[in-house]
């Protein structure tokens, strides 16, 4: 049976792993130590655990650049890939889901109106622009990535592995599901009721 | 023309208040760190003896973070892993005017409340 001090330690440490690796090196040592105390002071508090799960993820946010802190230089490129990986795994989820939605409901019908032409020029240009945008944003992290991998550093293995898991599972799901991706109301999902109508068409 | 009880519209800025939500556990600390420099778990404990307020230990490490990236506190070095903070001067002075506008609020308050609502 393993001593209390060493099962309250067990403890503190799964805790802190809700923080970044950048905080735990600084931290790690000293809130290891308070989370030891409060262990034993208070066993058993939901309060706490939520209060450091919810801190560990803030400082994750922060370590990503993403609550407007300055990252450290060091950390700047793996920050950079956590935003582009979250805005394009955004981007991709909403604007292609209301895209794929009218693209679904006009590809049964020609366009009856010059307004109708307009809007689906309109929007085919500005996903263009966009995934102009996108590409120029991921050039010099994908290069600082690739030159990273080609001197066999291990820093940007893990966050890039996680990218290419998102992206092929974008790729592999756009390829099986086609223009019925669940929730659009395209075909065939629709259909089979999977998702019902009035909900997932848009109009 | 502000009254005798009107906040002074000269009152400094308060630079705690940039620590948004973050700013009460900001004073507590600082206010705690006042006395000299203490450990993490020796601020819990002395934060809840005079404000009667537990701080979890995410949002003290989170508030602490804040407070050192400021310049308002700074860490000693220790042989123990519990690492003691201590004040800065310039936390001294932030603390010395947030406390002065916190006490300036609070004294128009309790006129006030003393002249509409008596004392009891």
């Amino acid at each position: 049976m393993k001593a209390p001090e060493e099962l309250l330690a067990r403890r503190a440490e799964r805790l802190l792993r809700c923080y970044p690796k950048s905080w735990r090196s600084r931290y790690a040592d000293e809130f290891t130590e308070l989370l030891i105390a409060d262990l034993e002071e208070r066993p058993s508090s939901w309060r706490r655990s939520g209060n450091v799960a919810w801190s560990g993820f803030v400082a994750r946010l922060t370590a990503a650049g993403l609550t407007g802190h300055i990252v450290e230089p060091s950390d700047q490129v793996r920050a950079s890939l956590a935003s582009l990986g979250t805005s394009l795994g955004v981007f991709l989820v909403f604007a292609i889901a209301i895209w794929a939605q009218l693209t679904v409901g006009w590809q049964w019908s020609e366009p009856g109106a010059v307004a109708t032409s307009g809007a689906m020029i309109l929007m085919s240009l500005t996903m263009l622009v966009l995934f102009v945008v996108a590409v120029l944003a991921a050039v010099p992290i994908g290069f600082r990535v690739i030159r990273s991998l080609c001197r066999h550093e291990r820093e940007l293995l893990r966050p890039t592995l996680l990218f290419l898991a998102g992206a092929s599972l974008l790729v592999v799901g756009g390829r099986h599901f086609a223009n019925g991706w669940p929730g659009t109301g395209g075909h065939p999902w629709a259909l089979r009721e999977l998702v019902p109508g009035g909900v997932a068409a848009f109009a | 023309m502000p009254g005798a009880d009107s906040p002074d519209p000269r009152s400094p800025i308060e630079p705690l208040a940039s620590l948004g939500r973050y700013a009460g556990p900001a004073t507590l600390i600082l206010s705690s760190l006042a006395q000299g420099a203490k450990h993490g778990y020796a601020l819990t404990k002395d934060i809840e003896t005079f404000a009667q307020v537990r701080l979890a230990p995410g949002t003290l490490y989170e508030a602490l973070g804040r407070l050192e990236g400021q310049g308002l506190i700074e860490a000693l070095e220790s042989d123990d892993r519990r690492r003691p903070y201590q004040l800065t001067a310039t936390g001294a002075s932030v603390l010395r005017a947030h406390l002065g506008a916190q006490r300036r609020v609070a004294d128009i308050g309790l006129r006030r409340l003393s002249r509409s609502w008596g004392t009891t």
